[in-house]
């Protein structure tokens, strides 16, 4: 009987210490993971029952969601502008502007979220330029809100959704963009009906990049925000932290992987047919 | 090579010309001009102060190696790129100011830039819909447009469903559905097979006296050029070095390099010493042109037009010894070292009765002088 | 209590952390493996105490950090026991107690004249208090000055009289602190327990439009007040006290103040009990304790440390006999016992408290 070709060819083996890693580093903890949510002296289902009569929890993961999809949507609103600016700039000025992008990789994420505080604080730049300038007669509350959240996680992000994008933009044949305007589409219509379906790999792989780092985020959030932004990596700490409940935080990670992996397939199922024929 | 083969356009039947949508053999193409058109790069001058009228229902094609500046002058006529200077007047109006979608030029480029995420339909459809045309009327012209190409019942696939020559066709019809006032065509043919290509070449002839859509058609083959245009503006250095029909340019060249560019030639440096006379070397040549300025000059005579005699025969110099021989099938071409130490090549037709000759036999080189072109030195 | 400060995520807990091997003359029959907090904690301990423990016992000493519960937990399960001797809070305590993770501290081992000085509160079964911390009022300078800072809780809750923003733990693994909002209400100092718990709520429900930020780990509290985001909060008063020496705008008011205390526990199945408590033993001289709270402003367990001190080195600390009158300390018992649910207090408040949050 023959047997699977990829067992017969060397090449096949040069993935096994890939494979062997991720089962080791990545499949066996996750299993562990389920498996501490559906354990507790026996099989139960104690734990998922809890997550659904727990309006608090929910409540969180409702707050994880709505922070990572406004996330995503803002880094796609402020990113896409910038991706194209650099894709479509001169070599060398696309370079300087690539480096300017990567800048927020430089410093460490607590570093970043402790100088949100020192700029956006009601004694901060931003508030003190605003009294200064006469625009407002008391501070505006930047921080520790959905404001601060994003401020600081749309910074960190941001080029998670720059990369992929300026990647996909890179790949679209100029002419197909000339020809769009021979044809008879003005700009606008040249960029709605050709430009931005020939991009929309890059907004596939920047939204699904964005967001899934999005779910979990811990400090940003943390840091940044208030009662209206705890998340359910917050509850998930707590339950490690405060309870030593590791069943429950187990199952809230299940629950956040779930969750972001579903809305992950139907965003993919939704956006599949044109990725499919618009990566060549 | 040219020489021996059948020019295609020769074999052209005349067909009725009418556009797309009209039946009635009306001329749908425009006239062309580009006026002291330049195109300036980092001071750089790729297309320089270039004029040429281009009439409706042409086909003209800009032949030239690569970097001789007429792809620039191509994107400058679909409105790509800016021209630093000059006009191009489409129907008598200058079109300059004007942006790409405002110009009414269908354009096909060498990788055909179909527009991947839409079908074939949707693609030839996409001028149509940028115009607002009602949805029948849009479906009626793609169904005609993808029968003009013969791409009946492809409507529905993906351009990377396609073979390359199915894109360029697709290319074509999206060019040509919106019957614009002129098709500009890049190197259109040049990422096709030999086989195929010669087959698009007839394609485009026939669509082009079907429709009478005036083409300015860019290629660096100059074969490609031979047998297609009407006329032919070779261009060298970012300017039309010769205009004119492929005849012209093949027989009448009026500079070494035109000559040089189409076709094989001999050309010979010499001189004008004497009124009516050009020497080179051991060579001597009464030119039948008494008006011949004196000084330096390069004569010019293509291989086909020279034939093997006897060395009593040739005129003087005109004798040597053959130094190579190639057979090609239709004819056998003759490397004969002269007077001098000149090298001329002369081709023969193949014929029973033809002359032949060996290798290291010494022979003479008949020459008609009224074959022979001489240019200034 | 968990000070699992969000910077030492950030690394800079592996940093501090002396991973250093003391190597007297005779420290070389074995080696003892104590987790604490890191930072410069860790450096008096290492300073202080393990020559004198070295000298002792011929043992050295080498230090890990930070005593996370969750690591004594996956430690004692997997049989592979890397730790002997945590410093940890009493909340930590519980949870480890709870699991069956620590083992029972051998009061034999300690002199008893320890013994006599160090308040009853802090022996406990599996936990040997070391280093008193407390929740204070800590303020800022520049917003409150000095002559008119909030001097009880119920000031604290009286944002008109004392202005600004307030700031005060969630997350981070911190009961809410429903024993200072009952002082706020009025309720006396040794009243407190056991809590009334709805009353202390309403209390919370009355705070929670002047907080400006609910902190998640006490740097972040000393940084918002520091910043002036926040004018007063409830936190941990020696760092206040750190703060304020390093130049920050930021005083410490220990009146109201509830102690607890970061004590030493033995990991269950620890490699050599005798030592470890040896360890514990050496730790508890007044004398070293009186040299450590003058590098680290925290309480010493032991009161007889306050004869090594001045009055005016005395006063930074929440265990002086002036400041510690002032004070109240956590009810342990109280926060540990089920309650007719099974859930103890401290699991049940630390439930309500994120409910009560999210519901804001």
């Amino acid at each position: 009987m023959p047997r699977p070709r990829v067992w017969r060819s060397a090449e096949g083996l040069l993935t096994l210490p890939a494979l062997l890693f991720y089962l080791g580093v990545y499949l066996y903890p996750l299993a562990r993971i389920v498996g501490w949510s559906l354990y507790d002296r026996g099989p139960t289902l104690k734990f998922y029952r809890a997550m659904a009569s727990d309006p608090s929890l929910l409540h969180a993961l409702g707050n994880t969601l709505s922070i990572s999809l406004l996330s995503t949507a803002l880094c796609l609103l402020l990113g896409y502008p910038l991706a194209y600016l650099i894709a479509t700039a001169a070599p060398a000025a696309g370079r300087v502007l690539m480096l300017l992008v990567l800048v927020p990789f430089w410093t460490s994420i607590l570093v970043r979220s402790f100088a949100w505080i020192v700029i956006l604080g009601n004694h901060g730049l931003v508030n003190r330029a605003l009294l200064a300038a006469g625009l407002i007669a008391r501070p505006v509350r930047l921080l520790f809100n959905m404001t601060g959240v994003q401020t600081g996680m749309v910074h960190v992000l941001l080029p998670f959704m720059v990369l992929p994008l300026v990647a996909a933009m890179r790949r679209i044949d100029p002419n197909v963009l000339r020809i769009a305007r021979s044809l008879g589409a003005v700009p606008r219509r040249a960029f709605l009906h050709v430009f931005l379906p020939l991009s929309l790999p890059g907004i596939a792989a920047g939204g699904a990049l964005v967001f899934l780092l999005a779910v979990g985020f811990y400090v940003t959030p943390a840091l940044l925000g208030g009662p209206g932004q705890i998340t359910l990596a917050t509850m998930i700490d707590m339950e490690i932290t405060n309870f030593l409940d590791w069943g429950m935080a187990a199952m809230l990670g299940v629950v956040l992987m779930a969750v972001a992996g579903v809305l992950f397939a139907a965003f993919g199922a939704l956006l599949g047919p044109r990725l499919v024929t618009g990566a060549e | 090579m040219l020489p021996c083969r059948v020019k295609l356009r020769d074999l052209q039947e005349p067909m009725s010309r009418r556009s797309l949508s009209e039946p009635d053999g009306r001329v749908a193409g425009a006239a062309l001009a580009l006026r002291g058109l330049a195109k300036q790069y980092a001071g750089a001058s790729v297309v320089d102060a270039l004029d040429l009228d281009v009439a409706a229902g042409e086909f003209l094609t800009l032949l030239g190696p690569s970097g001789s500046g007429k792809t620039t002058t191509l994107m400058m006529i679909a409105g790509f790129t800016p021209p630093s200077a000059g006009d191009v007047v489409l129907n008598g109006r200058s079109v300059t100011a004007l942006a790409p979608e405002r110009r009414n030029i269908g354009v096909v480029f060498q990788n055909y830039a179909l527009f991947p995420h839409m079908t074939v339909q949707e693609n030839v459809a996409f001028p149509l819909k940028m115009r607002n045309v009602a949805k029948p009327e849009i479906a009626r012209k793609v169904t005609a447009a993808l029968h003009l190409v013969q791409l009946d019942g492809l409507g529905a696939r993906l351009p990377r469903q396609l073979s390359g020559g199915q894109q360029q066709r697709v290319a074509l019809a999206r060019a040509l559905v919106f019957e614009p006032d002129l098709l500009l065509m890049d190197e259109p043919l040049g990422a096709l097979d030999k086989n195929l290509r010669s087959h698009m070449q007839f394609e485009l002839r026939r669509m082009h006296a079907t429709l009478g859509v005036t083409i300015l058609y860019v290629t660096h083959d100059q074969e490609e050029a031979l047998a297609m245009s009407d006329r032919i503006a070779l261009m060298n250095g970012g300017r039309i070095a010769q205009l004119g029909s492929a005849e012209d340019l093949y027989e009448r060249p009026h500079s070494r390099f035109v000559a040089e560019f189409i076709g094989e030639t001999n050309v010979i440096e010499g001189a004008v010493a004497e009124p009516g006379v050009f020497a080179a070397g051991g060579v001597r040549l009464a030119l039948p042109d008494r008006a011949a300025r004196a000084g330096a000059a390069l004569l010019v005579v293509r291989p086909e037009k020279l034939a093997l005699c006897s060395p009593a025969d040739a005129p003087a110099g005109f004798a040597g010894t053959v130094r190579g021989l190639v057979y090609v099938g239709d004819c056998t071409r003759y490397r004969v070292e002269v007077a001098g130490g000149l090298l001329l090549t002369v081709q023969t037709p193949n014929r029973r009765d033809g002359r032949r000759a060996a290798l290291g036999e010494t022979v003479g080189i008949a020459l008609d002088p009224a074959d022979a072109r001489l240019l200034p030195g | 209590m968990q000070r699992r400060d969000l910077l030492k995520a950030g690394g800079a807990a592996a940093l501090a952390a002396p991973f250093l091997h003391v190597r007297p003359a005779r420290a070389d029959k074995g080696q003892l493996v104590v987790v604490s907090w890191g930072g410069v904690y860790d450096e008096a301990l290492t300073a202080l105490v393990v020559p004198e423990f070295s000298k002792r016992t011929g043992w050295s000493v080498k230090f890990d950090a930070p005593p996370e519960t969750a690591k004594v937990k996956a430690m004692v399960l997997s049989g592979n026991i890397g730790w002997d001797v945590v410093m940890t809070d009493i909340p930590a305590v519980l949870a480890l107690v709870k699991d069956n993770l620590l083992e029972p501290i051998d009061y034999g081992a300690v002199d008893r004249a320890k013994l006599d000085r160090i308040p009853k509160e802090l022996q406990q079964p599996y936990a040997l208090g070391q280093r008193i911390y407390s929740f204070n009022i800590v303020y800022n300078t520049e917003q409150l000055p000095e002559a008119k800072h909030p001097r009880n809780w119920a000031e604290v809750w009286d944002d008109k009289a004392f202005p600004g923003g307030r700031t005060f733990n969630f997350q981070g693994g911190i009961e809410p602190q429903l024993e200072v909002a009952l002082l706020a209400d009025g309720v006396p100092l040794d009243k407190l327990y056991p809590l009334d718990v709805e009353r202390a709520w309403k209390m919370y429900d009355r705070l929670r439009p002047m907080v400006s930020k609910w902190y998640t780990s006490h740097a972040q509290a000393i940084q918002l007040l520091a910043a002036g985001e926040a004018s007063v909060g409830c936190t941990i008063g020696p760092r206040g006290i750190t703060a304020r020496r390093s130049g920050a705008p930021i005083g410490v008011e220990y009146n109201g103040g509830k102690l607890a205390s970061d004590n030493w526990c033995l990991v269950k199945g620890v490699r050599n009990k005798a030592m470890a408590m040896e360890f514990v033993n050496t730790a508890l001289e007044p004398k070293l304790q009186a040299e450590i709270a003058r590098r680290v402003p925290y309480g010493p367990s032991n009161g007889g440390a306050f004869d090594f001190l001045s009055a005016a080195e005395a006063r930074d600390l929440n265990t002086s006999p002036e400041n510690i009158k002032e004070q109240f300390w956590q009810n342990v018992v109280w926060w540990s016992t089920p309650g007719p649910d099974g859930k103890s207090p401290r699991v049940a408040q630390a439930e309500r408290f994120a409910k009560w949050m999210l519901a804001g």
